[in-house]
């Protein structure tokens, strides 16, 4: 049974990697020039209109973005993914929660892909990689975790709630700010770090940063919360799906 | 004596407008009352007009939609609907396609590898097979999505041949093929406005009207029923 529900999830995945690429010229290349031009974008403004960033701004910024997108990415698109499969589960019964964490699959390999981009970047521009990467693995499936919380959360509102899909992309964009992407932490006055701490995604972000650009071991302590806040966020989400895992078809 | 497959009480389901929240009253009725039993081996055709309820009802007995009244056991057997085309993607190919779809309607990967080149003959699509089908004809799309669900194989099917499609003759050759699974011994639930099919097939018949589901009678005088009912129209 478990094994069947990955199978479907991960040949769904697949499929959506396949089949996205098909859909564009530069295909497969898409997903390193999508962080690329948002990199653009935001390092253009900051450095040349707000004259902020010092030193290795570019790099800061990427690992930044790439680690932010691959939440705000997979949530966004999760959000309407039960939405979409309406006419899917008219047909078969699936569980529903295949919908969203397939994004999150779909997401998370290319994530990796532009994670590792990153990397070679980092290295290129001089910092070697360290043991500390081992415990990138860590923080990876600590932020799957949280992931697919917030997708599943978001995916079983939008069925009752569609207008939850545009208050989202709101949210998300407001969160970016909140989450250290263009700017150090450690940098603010105590209260706003502890504060930012809080919010999962800013603390995980931080984190790896801490181990990618100074090839430093990540700092537990920090990380409490979002551990708390992503197996909290997880389990609430799967509920919910699983609550109304029969409901969703009847919404016509 | 015989295996009960399906036993239905006074089953009642409703869907509810989409953007409405669950406690929110939006719902619409589409099945009252319907009782009924099926037996292990049974062909049972499922008749009655357009918006009866016939494929609300097929989706319950396929474990898609719980009803919100009444109570339906299931025997502890593999169900499956035959689901022409779910979970297609236009954009990938016929034989990506075969896996996806054959992964939904409940085939492990081994079955469908095993499977595979049968499904392509069945199917009819030649060399078109690995184009993405968003450059099939629908007739070739709708043949692709039979075959997959044909090679679906569980002891209890259900059929709603009202969605059935495609070119004359692949009709006849479907049909066909359909006709022999039901002859075998699978228990087998045809929801059609096929008469002379569904007597020619059908061991018992179920009329359902308007969400409610009509005394039972023999094959011959639920059709003329139907056929009566449909002319007061």
């Amino acid at each position: 049974m478990l094994s069947k529900f990955i199978n479907l999830i991960t040949f769904r995945a697949i499929a959506e990697l396949k089949s996205e690429a098909t859909r564009t010229y530069a295909g497969y290349l898409w997903w390193i020039l999508e962080p690329l031009l948002s990199l653009a974008v935001y390092y253009v403004a900051f450095k040349y209109i707000f004259h902020r960033g010092t030193g290795n701004f570019a790099i800061f910024l990427f690992s930044g973005i790439v680690i932010y997108r691959f939440f705000a990415g997979t949530v966004t698109r999760s959000a309407t993914s039960i939405s979409s499969g309406h006419g899917l589960m008219q047909l078969v019964y699936v569980h529903k929660s295949i919908f969203p964490l397939s994004v999150v699959l779909v997401n998370l390999v290319k994530f990796i892909v532009t994670l590792l981009l990153v990397i070679a970047v980092v290295w290129l521009s001089g910092i070697a990689p360290t043991w500390s990467y081992i415990s990138l693995l860590f923080l990876i499936f600590l932020q799957i975790l949280l992931t697919a919380g917030c997708s599943m959360i978001c995916a079983a509102i939008t069925p009752f709630f569609p207008d939850f899909q545009l208050i989202l992309g709101t949210i998300m964009n407001l969160l970016i700010f909140l989450s250290g992407v263009f700017y150090e932490i450690s940098t603010l006055s105590m209260k706003a770090q502890y504060l930012l701490r809080l919010n999962p995604i800013a603390a995980i972000i931080e984190q790896y940063r801490m181990i990618i650009l100074h090839g430093a071991w990540p700092d537990l302590q920090f990380l409490m919360p979002a551990i708390f806040e992503s197996l909290i966020l997880l389990f609430i989400g799967a509920f919910l799906v699983n609550l109304f895992n029969m409901y969703f078809p009847k919404l016509s | 004596m015989k295996d009960i497959i399906f036993d239905l009480r006074n089953i009642g389901m409703c869907y509810r407008k989409a953007a409405s929240l669950p406690w929110n009253d939006n719902k619409f009725w589409a099945l009252h009352d319907v009782s009924f039993q099926v037996n292990s081996g049974e062909t049972v055709g499922i008749i009655g007009r357009n918006g009866a309820g016939k494929s609300t009802l097929l989706k319950i007995l396929a474990g898609i939609i719980k009803p919100d009244r009444g109570s339906i056991s299931r025997a502890d057997v593999a169900i499956t609907m035959q689901s022409f085309g779910a979970g297609f993607d236009e954009r990938l190919t016929g034989r990506q396609n075969i896996f996806l779809s054959g992964l939904l309607l409940g085939m492990d990967k081994q079955q469908i590898f095993k499977r595979v080149d049968e499904i392509i003959g069945l199917a009819d699509i030649g060399e078109f097979i690995d184009e993405p089908i968003k450059h099939y004809s629908s007739g070739m799309r709708s043949r692709l999505g039979f075959s997959i669900a044909y090679y679906v194989d569980t002891n209890v099917i259900l059929i709603d041949e009202v969605l059935a499609a495609g070119d004359q003759a692949f009709k006849e050759k479907t049909s066909e093929l359909i006709k022999q699974k039901i002859k075998s011994d699978r228990t087998v639930v045809l929801v059609s406005h096929d008469m002379p099919k569904v007597k020619e097939l059908c061991d018992r018949v179920i009329q359902i009207e308007n969400g409610r589901s009509l005394e039972e009678l023999s094959v011959e005088e639920s059709i003329e029923r139907y056929l009566k009912t449909q002319q007061k129209k």
